[in-house]
């Protein structure tokens, strides 16, 4: 029962985040800063998003047994010029954490715009507890296309991303094992919107579903289903 | 601004709910069409098939080597007898009805990958020139190459077309005992088996498997009566769509017999008749009791003494070892007059294992080989288990370089095969 109702908390937060937070918003000037949409921000200038993500990993791994825990979620854009930008991100929930650095062009088309970005990324996870004694670290790479609607008060953004395992490791006590199979093992679409939110801020709420064999978040689980398992993601970040 | 907001949680309310279809093989009409007019095989003949196989065909979807053994569920008099086949990869397995014809061997059953949730038929021969006279003969001689088994199967529903064929090639590694022990009764209902973890139907599927051994876990109902049940919940990874909430400690026993089934419609078993089902019906040796928080470590000591007695009279090596997972069920087994007398299995330190005299220390996985550890158990005259091991290349580092007894798994193929190849 406690389980239960754990989630359904979790699942009321959810709803009062996307319904209510977007009604707080004002409509400000359309050309607002954005992270998600593929659109960079000005030569030789710095974006950048705090928030934090909340990924539930399939049944099959966690079973009954699975503490809910926010990722923090730093985001950072750079731009080069009209078209190019640099893309680094750090998620965080201290135990475990995910690097990324990559590369973004895109170009508008009216109110469409398009981008592709492709991100290199290090994990590493450390887990020192009663019966655990592992560490594990690895490379990810992501390719991505994103495409994005801009309204005028609102920006909407769908992003197609494939998920390539490069190597990764983990220790057991003083057992280790590794990976280097370089391979696609999943994708996911995010679907985000990004809008004025308070003062000179900007709000971005998001859903992304990830199909993957392997997430850097579960590696303490150790799963060894050689399937595509489901890992529904939110986004919230505050665009400052 | 409401109507974006309302489309995007749509949009992410439909992705939740999508939830993947496999389809999962079970036997087919034509597989006992297959094995019309054969007679069941002899005792000689299966234990002298037992061995390690060199695949010749089919080993890139399967693997080069393949363990074979045979096992037997016990249903009143008369006992129904299974060849295995453990590979290397993804967990695969076959298990296979057999019989024979003039002086040819033929089996037929379902092939299964664990972890990528591939299943199919398959079906098998031993031609007479290719090992099936040898094996029909009282005392068959066998060398390498000396049976070669020709098989077909498919996969998911396709009809067996596709060739693979694997000849003798050693016997099985018959070196330091180890119990390989199946987690849930078996397998977890996450793994497609083709029955529920936890019931009668599962312990009855785990020597198919490769165990040797089965872990259970045992909570109890509203009205006392000890089931075998994992979660702490009644929720739809476990049983049937029922509408009830709460645990199976919030129903009686006659609740949940009327009301819920597990994944694939068996009855919740009690502890009684999963205990039945092993001591009478398989030829598993141990039985590793995983107390659940709600029940009383009392009751469970009644019963596994009733059943030690029961195992003693009907002549069978059979162990029953009540776990210890936690301080709270530490404390209730001291509870117990005589607790160091009783067989039991510790979780916790070597000092608590120490303390309380029990037969085996079982240690987490993820804490390593601890070989110093074990050794000491070892002096002591005691026994090491580890818990849950699943992954491969953990599964054969463990076996190379640890000193466990025995290795608790979700994948007792996957051990067996490493274990058998050695």
């Amino acid at each position: 029962m406690r389980l239960v109702c754990r989630e359904l908390r979790w699942g009321r937060l959810a709803c009062m985040v996307l319904f209510l937070l977007p009604s707080a918003a004002w409509t400000q000037e359309a050309n607002f800063p954005s992270i998600f949409y593929p659109s960079p921000p000005a030569e030789n200038q710095w974006q950048l998003s705090v928030g934090f993500i909340q990924v539930t990993p399939p049944k099959e791994l966690t079973e009954d047994a699975w503490v809910p825990a926010p990722t923090l979620d730093l985001h950072a854009l750079y731009g080069l010029s009209p078209h190019f930008a640099l893309d680094g991100r750090a998620l965080s929930q201290v135990v475990q954490n995910h690097i990324s650095v990559g590369a973004r062009w895109s170009h508008s088309l009216g109110n469409f715009a398009v981008g592709v970005g492709y991100d290199v990324a290090y994990w590493f996870g450390f887990l020192n507890l009663e019966g655990f004694d592992g560490r594990a670290h690895g490379w990810n790479n992501y390719p991505s296309l994103s495409i994005g609607y801009n309204t005028g008060d609102v920006r909407l953004i769908v992003k197609a991303e494939a998920i390539l395992d490069l190597y990764h490791s983990s220790l057991v006590g003083d057992n280790e094992i590794s990976t280097n199979d370089d391979k696609i093992v999943g994708g996911a679409y995010t679907f985000a919107l990004e809008q004025p939110f308070w003062k000179d801020t900007q709000l971005t709420l998001g859903f992304r579903a990830t199909y993957t064999k392997f997430s850097w978040l579960t590696w303490a689980l150790f799963s060894t289903f050689d399937q595509y398992l489901f890992y529904p993601e939110i986004i919230v970040g505050l665009i400052l | 601004m409401r109507p974006l907001v309302g489309t995007l949680l749509l949009v992410s309310l439909i992705l939740l709910s999508c939830q993947k279809e496999t389809e999962v093989v079970g036997p087919d009409s034509a597989s006992s069409l297959f094995l019309a007019n054969t007679r069941p095989l002899e005792p000689v003949t299966r234990a002298s098939m037992e061995g390690v196989y060199r695949i010749v065909q089919g080993e890139e979807f399967f693997s080069d080597l393949v363990v074979l053994k045979w096992s037997g569920a016990a249903s009143g008099a008369d006992t129904a007898f299974y060849l295995s086949g453990f590979f290397g990869r993804d967990a695969a397995h076959f298990v296979l009805s057999a019989g024979s014809l003039d002086s040819a061997l033929f089996f037929s059953g379902t092939w299964r990958k664990l972890m990528t949730g591939e299943s199919g038929l398959l079906r098998a021969v031993v031609p007479s020139g290719s090992g099936g006279r040898h094996l029909m003969n009282p005392l068959p001689a066998i060398g390498r190459d000396s049976i070669t088994i020709q098989g077909t199967w498919g996969n998911g529903g396709e009809d067996p077309s596709r060739s693979i064929v694997f000849r003798y090639d050693r016997p099985l590694h018959r070196g330091k005992n180890l119990e390989i022990i199946a987690h849930r009764g078996g397998g977890r209902t996450a793994d497609r088996l083709p029955v529920s973890e936890n019931s009668v139907d599962m312990i009855l599927y785990a020597e198919r498997l490769g165990a040797t051994a089965v872990e259970i876990d045992v909570n109890t109902t509203k009205d006392g009566v000890p089931v075998l049940y994992h979660d702490a919940t009644l929720n739809l990874r476990l049983v049937q769509k029922n509408g009830l909430v709460g645990g199976v400690e919030d129903y009686t026993y006659e609740q949940l017999q009327s009301l819920v089934r597990l994944i694939h419609g068996e009855r919740i078993p009690t502890f009684r008749e999963a205990l039945d089902a092993a001591l009478y019906r398989t030829k598993l040796q141990l039985v590793y009791i995983d107390v659940k928080p709600a029940m009383p470590v009392a009751t469970i000591h009644q019963i596994q003494q009733e059943y030690m007695a029961k195992a003693a009279a009907a002549g069978r090596q059979f162990e029953l070892l009540i776990g210890l997972p936690s301080e709270e069920k530490v404390n209730e087994f001291r509870a117990l007059p005589n607790y160091t007398q009783i067989p039991s299995l510790c979780e916790l330190t070597i000092d608590d294992v120490r303390a309380l005299n029990s037969r085996v220390w079982s240690p987490r996985w993820t804490m390593g080989t601890q070989s110093d550890l074990v050794a000491q158990m070892h002096a002591e005259g005691r026994r090491a288990f580890v818990w849950t091991l699943d992954e491969p290349q953990y599964i054969r580092q463990f076996l190379t370089d640890g000193q466990f007894d025995g290795i608790l798994t979700n994948y007792s193929c996957m051990v067996a095969y490493y274990h058998y190849v050695r």
